[in-house]
């Protein structure tokens, strides 16, 4: 279970990198508002940083076989705060979900959230044998 | 008259009892002064200055003070004021959990350390928004802002550092 909330983890990161290489590339990519194209992008960019430095820390750390715990935790609640934004403020500024990766984007979103907090409480079970 | 208190072995024996009483619980309430108690001036005098900040911005916030000086007050998007409403919201929630960790004397580190990065999360995002959309005249306001959530972000680190220095000073 862990490992496949591991992999749902880094199935949905893959996801948003995909989707921020076509927001930047693709023109087709238009939110809900004109005041929101920048919005869009500022977001985009700082949040796909935010997964590739999770992305990247995790792995070194599960690779040298050092504790996660305190990582996966900060980026669980980046991630629920990120959610929170999005939901409360940002829907009708943001979304673009008309284009498909857009689309797998919002669908996995939630089952991604329920997988890191999953990963979050398991790693701390594993940190503290 | 014999003791049958050792021979039942469902009972624990009087040891076992003294042994599982005398043990810290894992999750206790202490109070923020029995936690302040076992730790630095400088850690206190932090922790007062964060809860300082956080009287002073409710008080400029209630009394319109400090409308001006938010994005949406340049920008006149209604995404930024809620955006500002809800992280206002969310670092009072983690204001709160980080009192209740200061409360129990329970993971204090990792508290600090999860609340830190969300602030340097708002940092970058916030000052980042506002340096795209804010005109060229009111730089001000923005460096204002990050002056503000830096400071934030220092007490916080200043937290941390103090509560693995006395982690580390421990036996």
């Amino acid at each position: 279970m862990y490992k496949f909330s591991v992999a749902i983890c880094f199935l949905f990161a893959s996801l948003v990198i995909a989707l921020f290489t076509l927001i930047i590339t693709d023109g087709s990519f238009e939110p809900a508002t004109d005041g929101g194209a920048t919005l869009v992008q500022d977001l985009t960019a700082v949040r796909v940083w935010i997964v590739v430095a999770g992305l990247v820390l995790y792995s070194w750390k599960s690779a040298t076989n050092q504790p996660s715990a305190v990582v996966v935790a900060v980026l669980t609640a980046i991630a629920w705060i990120m959610f929170l934004e999005d939901y409360m403020v940002l829907d009708s500024v943001l979304f673009i979900a008309s284009h498909p990766p857009a689309q797998a984007v919002v669908f996995t979103r939630p089952i991604f959230l329920v997988a890191l907090t999953y990963v979050a409480f398991k790693q701390w079970e594993i940190d503290l044998r | 008259m014999r003791d049958r208190s050792n021979d039942d072995p469902i009972r624990p024996s009087q040891e076992e009892l003294d042994a599982l009483l005398s043990s810290p619980a894992i999750f206790s309430f202490q109070g923020v002064r029995a936690s302040f108690d076992r730790r630095t001036t400088l850690f206190k005098r932090t922790w007062l200055v964060l809860m300082a900040v956080t009287i002073l911005y409710l008080m400029g916030w209630f009394t319109g003070l400090l409308k001006p000086y938010m994005a949406s007050a340049v920008t006149g998007l209604e995404a930024d004021y809620q955006l500002h409403q809800v992280r206002f919201l969310l670092a009072f929630i983690m204001i709160t959990i980080g009192t209740v960790a200061l409360n129990f004397d329970w993971h204090i580190d990792e508290t600090f350390t999860t609340v830190a990065w969300i602030q340097a999360y708002f940092l970058v995002s916030g000052v980042g928004r506002q340096w795209r959309t804010m005109p060229e005249d009111n730089l001000s306001v923005t460096l204002m802002y990050a002056a503000n959530l830096l400071l934030i972000l220092l007490l916080l680190v200043t937290l941390i550092i103090e509560e693995r220095r006395l982690k580390s000073s421990l036996p």
